[in-house]
Protein backbone atom coordinates (compact mmCIF):
# COMPACT_ATOMS: atom_id res chain seq x y z
CA UNK A 1 0.00 0.00 0.00
CA UNK A 2 2.75 2.42 0.97
CA UNK A 3 4.63 1.50 -2.19
CA UNK A 4 1.59 2.17 -4.34
CA UNK A 5 1.04 5.55 -2.75
CA UNK A 6 4.71 6.44 -3.16
CA UNK A 7 4.75 5.39 -6.79
CA UNK A 8 1.63 7.37 -7.50
CA UNK A 9 3.16 10.35 -5.78
CA UNK A 10 6.32 10.08 -7.86
CA UNK A 11 4.35 9.77 -11.09
CA UNK A 12 2.22 12.76 -10.21
CA UNK A 13 5.35 14.71 -9.40
CA UNK A 14 6.85 13.89 -12.76
CA UNK A 15 3.73 14.92 -14.61
CA UNK A 16 3.68 18.10 -12.59
CA UNK A 17 7.35 18.66 -13.42
CA UNK A 18 6.60 18.40 -17.12
CA UNK A 19 3.77 20.88 -16.76
CA UNK A 20 5.99 23.14 -14.71
CA UNK A 21 8.50 23.07 -17.50
CA UNK A 22 6.01 24.45 -19.99
CA UNK A 23 5.12 27.07 -17.43
CA UNK A 24 8.81 27.83 -16.91
CA UNK A 25 9.21 28.46 -20.63
CA UNK A 26 6.14 30.66 -20.62
CA UNK A 27 7.52 32.67 -17.71
CA UNK A 28 10.90 32.99 -19.39
CA UNK A 29 9.12 34.23 -22.49
CA UNK A 30 7.63 36.95 -20.33
CA UNK A 31 11.04 38.01 -19.10
CA UNK A 32 11.07 36.17 -15.76
CA UNK A 33 14.73 35.81 -14.79
CA UNK A 34 13.95 33.52 -11.85
CA UNK A 35 12.39 31.07 -14.28
CA UNK A 36 15.50 31.25 -16.45
CA UNK A 37 17.55 30.45 -13.36
CA UNK A 38 15.36 27.46 -12.58
CA UNK A 39 15.68 26.12 -16.11
CA UNK A 40 19.43 26.62 -15.87
CA UNK A 41 19.55 24.68 -12.60
CA UNK A 42 17.73 21.82 -14.24
CA UNK A 43 19.64 21.52 -17.50
CA UNK A 44 22.98 23.25 -17.21
CA UNK A 45 24.89 20.28 -15.85
CA UNK A 46 24.01 17.73 -18.57
CA UNK A 47 24.32 20.37 -21.27
CA UNK A 48 27.65 21.65 -19.97
CA UNK A 49 28.96 18.11 -19.55
CA UNK A 50 27.97 17.25 -23.10
CA UNK A 51 29.53 20.38 -24.59
CA UNK A 52 32.70 19.91 -22.54
CA UNK A 53 32.96 16.34 -23.79
CA UNK A 54 32.60 17.54 -27.38
CA UNK A 55 34.84 20.60 -27.29
CA UNK A 56 37.30 19.42 -24.64
CA UNK A 57 37.56 23.05 -23.63
CA UNK A 58 36.09 24.56 -20.51
CA UNK A 59 36.20 28.05 -21.98
CA UNK A 60 34.28 27.05 -25.07
CA UNK A 61 31.85 24.95 -23.05
CA UNK A 62 31.05 27.96 -20.89
CA UNK A 63 30.62 30.19 -23.95
CA UNK A 64 28.31 27.71 -25.63
CA UNK A 65 26.19 27.10 -22.53
CA UNK A 66 25.93 30.85 -22.11
CA UNK A 67 24.88 31.28 -25.74
CA UNK A 68 22.31 28.52 -25.45
CA UNK A 69 20.62 29.85 -22.34
CA UNK A 70 20.59 33.37 -23.76
CA UNK A 71 19.00 31.90 -26.86
CA UNK A 72 16.38 30.32 -24.61
CA UNK A 73 15.91 33.71 -22.97
CA UNK A 74 15.30 35.37 -26.33
CA UNK A 75 13.28 32.62 -27.95
CA UNK A 76 11.25 31.05 -25.14
CA UNK A 77 8.22 33.12 -26.01
CA UNK A 78 7.96 31.54 -29.42
CA UNK A 79 8.87 28.01 -28.44
CA UNK A 80 6.00 25.56 -28.68
CA UNK A 81 6.51 23.27 -25.72
CA UNK A 82 3.57 21.15 -26.76
CA UNK A 83 5.23 20.15 -29.99
CA UNK A 84 8.86 19.80 -29.05
CA UNK A 85 10.65 18.76 -25.92
CA UNK A 86 12.58 21.43 -24.15
CA UNK A 87 15.52 19.21 -23.32
CA UNK A 88 15.76 18.01 -26.92
CA UNK A 89 15.68 21.59 -28.12
CA UNK A 90 18.34 22.83 -25.73
CA UNK A 91 20.56 19.80 -26.25
CA UNK A 92 20.28 20.03 -30.02
CA UNK A 93 21.14 23.70 -30.12
CA UNK A 94 24.08 23.21 -27.75
CA UNK A 95 25.38 20.18 -29.60
CA UNK A 96 25.13 21.92 -32.97
CA UNK A 97 27.16 24.82 -31.66
CA UNK A 98 29.74 22.52 -30.13
CA UNK A 99 30.05 20.34 -33.22
CA UNK A 100 30.35 23.46 -35.38
CA UNK A 101 33.26 24.56 -33.22
CA UNK A 102 35.16 21.30 -33.43
CA UNK A 103 34.48 20.90 -37.12
CA UNK A 104 35.89 24.33 -37.79
CA UNK A 105 38.78 24.05 -35.40
CA UNK A 106 39.41 20.31 -35.55
CA UNK A 107 41.54 20.30 -32.56
CA UNK A 108 41.51 18.76 -29.14
CA UNK A 109 42.79 20.45 -26.04
CA UNK A 110 43.24 18.63 -22.79
CA UNK A 111 40.54 19.27 -20.26
CA UNK A 112 42.02 20.85 -17.20
CA UNK A 113 39.05 19.35 -15.46
CA UNK A 114 37.65 19.39 -12.06
CA UNK A 115 38.13 16.52 -9.70
CA UNK A 116 35.66 13.75 -10.29
CA UNK A 117 32.94 13.58 -7.74
CA UNK A 118 33.74 16.65 -5.74
CA UNK A 119 31.80 18.91 -8.05
CA UNK A 120 28.93 16.66 -8.93
CA UNK A 121 26.61 17.65 -6.16
CA UNK A 122 24.03 19.94 -7.65
CA UNK A 123 23.19 22.78 -5.38
CA UNK A 124 19.46 22.20 -5.57
CA UNK A 125 18.97 23.95 -2.27
CA UNK A 126 19.42 27.28 -4.03
CA UNK A 127 16.89 26.46 -6.68
CA UNK A 128 13.34 27.69 -6.51
CA UNK A 129 12.21 24.35 -7.90
CA UNK A 130 14.28 21.75 -6.03
CA UNK A 131 11.69 18.98 -6.47
CA UNK A 132 11.56 19.40 -10.23
CA UNK A 133 15.32 19.49 -10.46
CA UNK A 134 15.72 16.46 -8.23
CA UNK A 135 13.27 14.48 -10.36
CA UNK A 136 15.07 15.53 -13.51
CA UNK A 137 18.41 14.57 -11.97
CA UNK A 138 16.99 11.15 -11.07
CA UNK A 139 15.66 10.73 -14.61
CA UNK A 140 19.00 11.79 -16.03
CA UNK A 141 20.81 9.17 -14.00
CA UNK A 142 18.41 6.48 -15.14
CA UNK A 143 18.76 7.49 -18.78
CA UNK A 144 22.52 7.78 -18.61
CA UNK A 145 22.57 4.20 -17.40
CA UNK A 146 20.26 3.35 -20.25
CA UNK A 147 22.78 4.64 -22.80
CA UNK A 148 25.68 2.92 -21.10
CA UNK A 149 23.74 -0.34 -20.92
CA UNK A 150 23.69 -0.60 -24.70
CA UNK A 151 26.00 -3.23 -26.16
CA UNK A 152 29.48 -1.71 -26.18
CA UNK A 153 29.86 -1.54 -29.95
CA UNK A 154 26.47 0.08 -30.44
CA UNK A 155 27.18 2.60 -27.67
CA UNK A 156 30.61 3.33 -29.14
CA UNK A 157 29.25 4.03 -32.64
CA UNK A 158 26.48 6.26 -31.31
CA UNK A 159 28.83 8.18 -29.06
CA UNK A 160 31.30 8.76 -31.90
CA UNK A 161 28.50 10.29 -33.95
CA UNK A 162 27.06 12.28 -31.08
CA UNK A 163 30.15 13.58 -29.32
CA UNK A 164 32.60 13.80 -32.21
CA UNK A 165 30.21 14.67 -35.01
CA UNK A 166 31.49 11.85 -37.20
CA UNK A 167 29.52 10.53 -40.16
CA UNK A 168 28.91 6.83 -40.58
CA UNK A 169 31.77 6.64 -43.07
CA UNK A 170 34.15 8.31 -40.65
CA UNK A 171 33.00 6.07 -37.83
CA UNK A 172 33.61 3.01 -40.01
CA UNK A 173 37.11 4.27 -40.74
CA UNK A 174 37.79 4.98 -37.09
CA UNK A 175 36.59 1.56 -35.94
CA UNK A 176 37.93 -0.42 -38.87
CA UNK A 177 34.47 -1.76 -39.63
CA UNK A 178 32.38 -1.78 -42.77
CA UNK A 179 29.91 1.04 -43.32
CA UNK A 180 27.07 -1.46 -43.28
CA UNK A 181 28.12 -2.77 -39.88
CA UNK A 182 28.32 0.72 -38.43
CA UNK A 183 24.93 1.68 -39.82
CA UNK A 184 23.35 -1.44 -38.38
CA UNK A 185 24.89 -0.84 -34.96
CA UNK A 186 23.69 2.74 -34.86
CA UNK A 187 20.24 1.72 -35.99
CA UNK A 188 19.94 -1.03 -33.36
CA UNK A 189 21.26 1.14 -30.57
CA UNK A 190 19.12 4.11 -31.47
CA UNK A 191 16.04 1.93 -31.75
CA UNK A 192 16.63 0.65 -28.21
CA UNK A 193 17.11 4.18 -26.92
CA UNK A 194 14.03 5.37 -28.75
CA UNK A 195 11.88 2.65 -27.22
CA UNK A 196 13.22 3.31 -23.74
CA UNK A 197 12.81 7.06 -23.94
CA UNK A 198 9.33 6.59 -25.38
CA UNK A 199 8.52 4.19 -22.57
CA UNK A 200 9.77 6.63 -20.00
CA UNK A 201 7.60 9.36 -21.48
CA UNK A 202 4.56 7.10 -21.54
CA UNK A 203 5.18 5.98 -17.96
CA UNK A 204 5.68 9.34 -16.46
CA UNK A 205 3.70 11.74 -18.56
CA UNK A 206 6.56 13.31 -20.40
CA UNK A 207 10.20 14.08 -19.98
CA UNK A 208 10.16 17.46 -21.52
CA UNK B 1 4.85 1.84 -43.13
CA UNK B 2 8.46 2.90 -42.91
CA UNK B 3 10.95 0.64 -44.65
CA UNK B 4 13.96 -0.78 -42.82
CA UNK B 5 16.27 1.28 -45.00
CA UNK B 6 14.48 4.52 -44.18
CA UNK B 7 14.34 3.58 -40.52
CA UNK B 8 18.09 3.09 -40.53
CA UNK B 9 18.60 6.40 -42.31
CA UNK B 10 16.30 8.12 -39.81
CA UNK B 11 18.45 6.89 -36.92
CA UNK B 12 21.60 8.09 -38.65
CA UNK B 13 20.01 11.41 -39.63
CA UNK B 14 18.95 12.11 -36.04
CA UNK B 15 22.58 11.73 -35.03
CA UNK B 16 23.76 13.82 -38.01
CA UNK B 17 25.71 10.80 -39.19
CA UNK B 18 24.07 10.60 -42.59
CA UNK B 19 25.97 12.20 -45.42
CA UNK B 20 26.14 13.03 -49.11
CA UNK B 21 23.61 11.75 -51.59
CA UNK B 22 22.08 9.44 -49.03
CA UNK B 23 21.34 12.43 -46.82
CA UNK B 24 19.76 14.38 -49.67
CA UNK B 25 17.64 11.42 -50.73
CA UNK B 26 16.53 10.93 -47.16
CA UNK B 27 15.62 14.59 -46.83
CA UNK B 28 13.45 14.30 -49.89
CA UNK B 29 11.64 11.35 -48.34
CA UNK B 30 11.34 13.22 -45.08
CA UNK B 31 9.72 16.17 -46.80
CA UNK B 32 6.89 14.02 -48.07
CA UNK B 33 6.30 11.61 -45.21
CA UNK B 34 4.78 12.74 -41.92
CA UNK B 35 5.20 9.30 -40.35
CA UNK B 36 8.91 9.42 -41.12
CA UNK B 37 9.10 12.93 -39.67
CA UNK B 38 7.56 11.59 -36.48
CA UNK B 39 10.10 8.78 -36.32
CA UNK B 40 12.95 11.26 -36.78
CA UNK B 41 11.56 13.37 -33.96
CA UNK B 42 11.55 10.32 -31.68
CA UNK B 43 15.09 9.40 -32.68
CA UNK B 44 16.14 12.96 -32.03
CA UNK B 45 14.58 12.84 -28.56
CA UNK B 46 16.49 9.62 -27.97
CA UNK B 47 19.74 11.10 -29.24
CA UNK B 48 19.38 14.05 -26.87
CA UNK B 49 19.65 11.64 -23.98
CA UNK B 50 23.02 10.43 -25.21
CA UNK B 51 24.20 13.70 -23.70
CA UNK B 52 23.75 12.10 -20.30
CA UNK B 53 26.38 9.51 -21.01
CA UNK B 54 29.07 12.18 -20.78
CA UNK B 55 30.96 12.31 -17.51
CA UNK B 56 29.03 14.75 -15.40
CA UNK B 57 30.75 18.00 -14.64
CA UNK B 58 29.07 20.88 -12.89
CA UNK B 59 29.58 24.20 -14.66
CA UNK B 60 31.32 26.91 -12.67
CA UNK B 61 28.95 28.70 -10.37
CA UNK B 62 29.76 32.09 -11.84
CA UNK B 63 28.36 30.98 -15.20
CA UNK B 64 24.80 31.13 -13.94
CA UNK B 65 25.35 34.59 -12.51
CA UNK B 66 26.89 35.73 -15.79
CA UNK B 67 24.01 34.41 -17.88
CA UNK B 68 21.40 35.97 -15.64
CA UNK B 69 23.28 39.26 -15.66
CA UNK B 70 23.48 39.23 -19.46
CA UNK B 71 19.82 38.33 -19.73
CA UNK B 72 18.93 41.16 -17.44
CA UNK B 73 21.12 43.58 -19.36
CA UNK B 74 19.58 42.63 -22.69
CA UNK B 75 16.21 43.62 -21.40
CA UNK B 76 17.34 47.10 -20.44
CA UNK B 77 19.73 47.81 -23.30
CA UNK B 78 19.09 51.43 -24.32
CA UNK B 79 18.39 52.02 -28.00
CA UNK B 80 20.92 53.76 -30.21
CA UNK B 81 20.18 57.16 -31.70
CA UNK B 82 21.83 56.14 -34.96
CA UNK B 83 20.00 54.78 -37.93
CA UNK B 84 22.88 54.69 -40.33
CA UNK B 85 22.02 51.28 -41.67
CA UNK B 86 18.30 51.62 -42.11
CA UNK B 87 17.21 51.75 -45.70
CA UNK B 88 14.77 50.07 -48.06
CA UNK B 89 15.43 46.57 -49.29
CA UNK B 90 17.26 46.44 -52.57
CA UNK B 91 17.01 43.66 -55.08
CA UNK B 92 20.42 44.06 -56.51
CA UNK B 93 21.52 41.40 -58.95
CA UNK B 94 25.15 42.38 -58.69
CA UNK B 95 27.47 39.64 -57.71
CA UNK B 96 24.74 37.11 -57.13
CA UNK B 97 25.81 34.65 -59.78
CA UNK B 98 28.10 32.69 -57.49
CA UNK B 99 25.28 32.36 -55.02
CA UNK B 100 22.72 30.87 -57.35
CA UNK B 101 23.48 27.28 -56.40
CA UNK B 102 23.52 28.32 -52.79
CA UNK B 103 20.25 30.17 -53.06
CA UNK B 104 18.63 27.30 -54.88
CA UNK B 105 19.92 24.91 -52.30
CA UNK B 106 18.57 27.14 -49.58
CA UNK B 107 15.30 27.36 -51.42
CA UNK B 108 15.14 23.64 -51.62
CA UNK B 109 15.95 23.25 -47.96
CA UNK B 110 13.34 25.77 -46.95
CA UNK B 111 10.67 24.20 -49.08
CA UNK B 112 11.65 20.79 -47.82
CA UNK B 113 11.30 22.12 -44.31
CA UNK B 114 7.96 23.69 -45.09
CA UNK B 115 6.78 20.45 -46.58
CA UNK B 116 8.03 18.61 -43.55
CA UNK B 117 6.16 20.95 -41.28
CA UNK B 118 3.05 20.93 -43.39
CA UNK B 119 3.04 17.22 -43.75
CA UNK B 120 2.66 16.95 -40.02
CA UNK B 121 -0.69 18.64 -40.21
CA UNK B 122 -3.44 16.21 -41.01
CA UNK B 123 -5.60 17.10 -44.00
CA UNK B 124 -3.52 20.11 -44.87
CA UNK B 125 -4.13 21.99 -48.06
CA UNK B 126 -3.33 19.19 -50.46
CA UNK B 127 -3.25 21.34 -53.55
CA UNK B 128 -0.73 23.65 -51.91
CA UNK B 129 1.32 20.66 -50.84
CA UNK B 130 1.24 19.33 -54.37
CA UNK B 131 2.45 22.66 -55.70
CA UNK B 132 5.22 22.77 -53.13
CA UNK B 133 6.27 19.25 -54.02
CA UNK B 134 6.51 20.30 -57.63
CA UNK B 135 8.69 23.22 -56.62
CA UNK B 136 10.95 20.97 -54.59
CA UNK B 137 11.26 18.55 -57.46
CA UNK B 138 12.07 21.41 -59.79
CA UNK B 139 14.65 22.80 -57.43
CA UNK B 140 16.28 19.41 -57.15
CA UNK B 141 16.54 19.21 -60.90
CA UNK B 142 17.94 22.73 -61.24
CA UNK B 143 20.51 22.23 -58.51
CA UNK B 144 21.63 19.06 -60.24
CA UNK B 145 21.96 20.84 -63.59
CA UNK B 146 23.96 23.78 -62.33
CA UNK B 147 27.48 24.07 -63.46
CA UNK B 148 30.19 24.74 -60.97
CA UNK B 149 32.02 23.07 -58.20
CA UNK B 150 29.92 20.13 -57.13
CA UNK B 151 31.73 19.78 -53.87
CA UNK B 152 31.09 23.36 -52.84
CA UNK B 153 27.46 23.05 -53.86
CA UNK B 154 27.04 19.96 -51.74
CA UNK B 155 28.76 21.60 -48.83
CA UNK B 156 26.59 24.69 -49.12
CA UNK B 157 23.47 22.59 -49.39
CA UNK B 158 24.39 20.46 -46.42
CA UNK B 159 25.06 23.58 -44.46
CA UNK B 160 21.76 25.17 -45.39
CA UNK B 161 19.92 21.98 -44.56
CA UNK B 162 21.48 22.12 -41.15
CA UNK B 163 20.27 25.66 -40.73
CA UNK B 164 16.76 24.75 -41.66
CA UNK B 165 16.91 21.84 -39.26
CA UNK B 166 17.87 24.20 -36.48
CA UNK B 167 14.90 26.34 -37.34
CA UNK B 168 12.74 23.25 -37.36
CA UNK B 169 13.73 22.65 -33.80
CA UNK B 170 11.74 25.68 -32.83
CA UNK B 171 8.84 24.63 -35.04
CA UNK B 172 8.63 27.96 -36.73
CA UNK B 173 9.43 27.54 -40.36
CA UNK B 174 6.43 28.63 -42.33
CA UNK B 175 7.44 32.26 -42.71
CA UNK B 176 11.13 31.72 -43.18
CA UNK B 177 12.70 34.18 -45.58
CA UNK B 178 16.00 34.10 -47.40
CA UNK B 179 18.09 37.18 -48.03
CA UNK B 180 21.30 37.43 -50.00
CA UNK B 181 23.85 39.89 -48.71
CA UNK B 182 26.61 41.28 -50.88
CA UNK B 183 29.81 43.11 -50.12
CA UNK B 184 29.76 46.86 -49.62
CA UNK B 185 33.51 47.30 -49.46
CA UNK B 186 34.88 45.10 -52.20
CA UNK B 187 33.74 42.21 -54.33
CA UNK B 188 34.89 39.46 -52.06
CA UNK B 189 32.40 39.06 -49.23
CA UNK B 190 29.16 37.19 -49.69
CA UNK B 191 26.52 36.13 -47.26
CA UNK B 192 23.03 34.78 -46.93
CA UNK B 193 20.55 35.03 -44.13
CA UNK B 194 17.80 32.58 -43.43
CA UNK B 195 15.43 34.47 -41.15
CA UNK B 196 12.39 33.23 -39.29
CA UNK B 197 10.33 36.21 -38.12
CA UNK B 198 8.02 34.07 -36.03
CA UNK B 199 10.73 32.85 -33.70
CA UNK B 200 12.96 35.90 -34.27
CA UNK B 201 15.88 33.65 -35.10
CA UNK B 202 18.06 33.34 -38.11
CA UNK B 203 21.19 31.86 -39.52
CA UNK B 204 23.84 33.94 -41.21
CA UNK B 205 26.30 32.31 -43.56
CA UNK B 206 29.24 34.27 -44.85
CA UNK B 207 31.92 33.45 -47.37
CA UNK B 208 35.26 35.05 -48.05
CA UNK B 209 35.20 37.66 -45.32
CA UNK B 210 38.70 38.70 -44.37
CA UNK B 211 39.82 38.30 -40.78
CA UNK B 212 38.94 41.44 -38.86
CA UNK B 213 41.90 43.44 -37.70
CA UNK B 214 43.28 43.21 -34.21
CA UNK B 215 40.83 44.58 -31.68
CA UNK B 216 37.92 44.29 -34.09
CA UNK B 217 34.88 42.04 -34.51
CA UNK B 218 32.19 41.65 -37.10
CA UNK B 219 28.75 42.53 -35.77
CA UNK B 220 25.40 41.64 -37.30
CA UNK B 221 22.44 44.04 -37.26
CA UNK B 222 18.78 43.47 -38.01
CA UNK B 223 16.76 46.39 -39.32
CA UNK B 224 13.07 46.81 -39.90
CA UNK B 225 10.51 49.59 -40.34
CA UNK B 226 9.02 48.82 -36.95
CA UNK B 227 12.34 49.64 -35.27
CA UNK B 228 13.80 53.08 -35.59
CA UNK B 229 17.25 51.78 -34.84
CA UNK B 230 19.34 48.83 -35.95
CA UNK B 231 19.11 45.97 -33.47
CA UNK B 232 22.26 44.07 -32.68
CA UNK B 233 22.25 40.35 -33.36
CA UNK B 234 25.70 39.82 -31.88
CA UNK B 235 29.29 39.61 -32.93
CA UNK B 236 30.84 36.69 -34.76
CA UNK B 237 34.17 35.32 -35.89
CA UNK B 238 35.15 33.94 -39.25
CA UNK B 239 37.11 30.80 -39.94
CA UNK B 240 40.55 31.06 -41.53
CA UNK B 241 38.94 30.56 -44.96
CA UNK B 242 36.66 33.53 -44.35
CA UNK B 243 33.51 31.50 -43.79
CA UNK B 244 31.18 31.45 -40.83
CA UNK B 245 27.81 30.05 -39.90
CA UNK B 246 26.15 32.06 -37.19
CA UNK B 247 22.88 31.30 -35.43
CA UNK B 248 21.51 34.60 -34.25
CA UNK B 249 18.62 36.30 -32.54
CA UNK B 250 18.37 40.07 -32.31
CA UNK B 251 18.57 41.59 -28.86
CA UNK B 252 15.10 43.02 -29.35
CA UNK B 253 12.27 41.74 -31.56
CA UNK B 254 12.22 42.99 -35.13
CA UNK B 255 8.84 41.79 -36.41
CA UNK B 256 9.28 43.01 -39.98
CA UNK B 257 12.99 42.70 -40.62
CA UNK B 258 13.94 43.91 -44.07
CA UNK B 259 17.66 44.46 -43.87
CA UNK B 260 20.54 42.47 -42.47
CA UNK B 261 23.92 44.07 -42.30
CA UNK B 262 27.36 43.27 -40.99
CA UNK B 263 29.61 46.04 -39.73
CA UNK B 264 33.17 46.01 -38.54
CA UNK B 265 33.26 47.15 -34.94
CA UNK B 266 35.63 47.27 -32.04
CA UNK B 267 36.19 43.95 -30.27
CA UNK B 268 33.27 42.82 -28.19
CA UNK B 269 30.74 44.75 -30.22
CA UNK B 270 28.95 48.03 -29.72
CA UNK B 271 25.46 49.07 -28.74
CA UNK B 272 25.10 51.21 -31.85
CA UNK B 273 26.68 50.66 -35.25
CA UNK B 274 29.79 52.78 -35.58
CA UNK B 275 32.05 51.05 -38.07
CA UNK B 276 31.80 50.53 -41.83
CA UNK B 277 29.13 48.32 -43.37
CA UNK B 278 30.89 45.25 -44.72
CA UNK B 279 27.99 43.32 -46.21
CA UNK B 280 24.27 44.02 -46.42
CA UNK B 281 21.24 43.30 -48.55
Amino acid sequence: MWVEVSLKSVKESRVQTSTNESQLLARIGQGDEVALGDLYDRYSRPVYSMVLRITQSETEAEEIVQDVFLKVWRSAGSFDAERAKVFTWITTVARNKAIDRIRSLRRRLPVSGRPDGSDLVEDVADSTDPLGNAIFADESLRLSHMVNELPVKQCQAIQLAFFEGLTHTEIAGRLGETIGTVKARIRLGMEKLRQKVKGAIDDFGGIK
Amino acid sequence: MISEALNEQAALYALDALQGDERLAFLKSLAADSELAGLVAEYRDASAWVAHSAREVTPPSELKRRILALASRERVTPPSPLMMLARPVKNSQDGLQPLIPWALAAGFAIFAGILWGNSKQSNADTSQLARQREIVTGLFARVAELEGNAESRERALASMVEEVRILQETNRLADVQLDILSSKLDASGLASVVWDPASQQGVLQVLRLPEPGAGQDYQLWVIGPDRQLPVSAGIFRVNPDGSATVNFAPAQPVPSATTFAVTLEKAGGVLEPEGPVVIAN
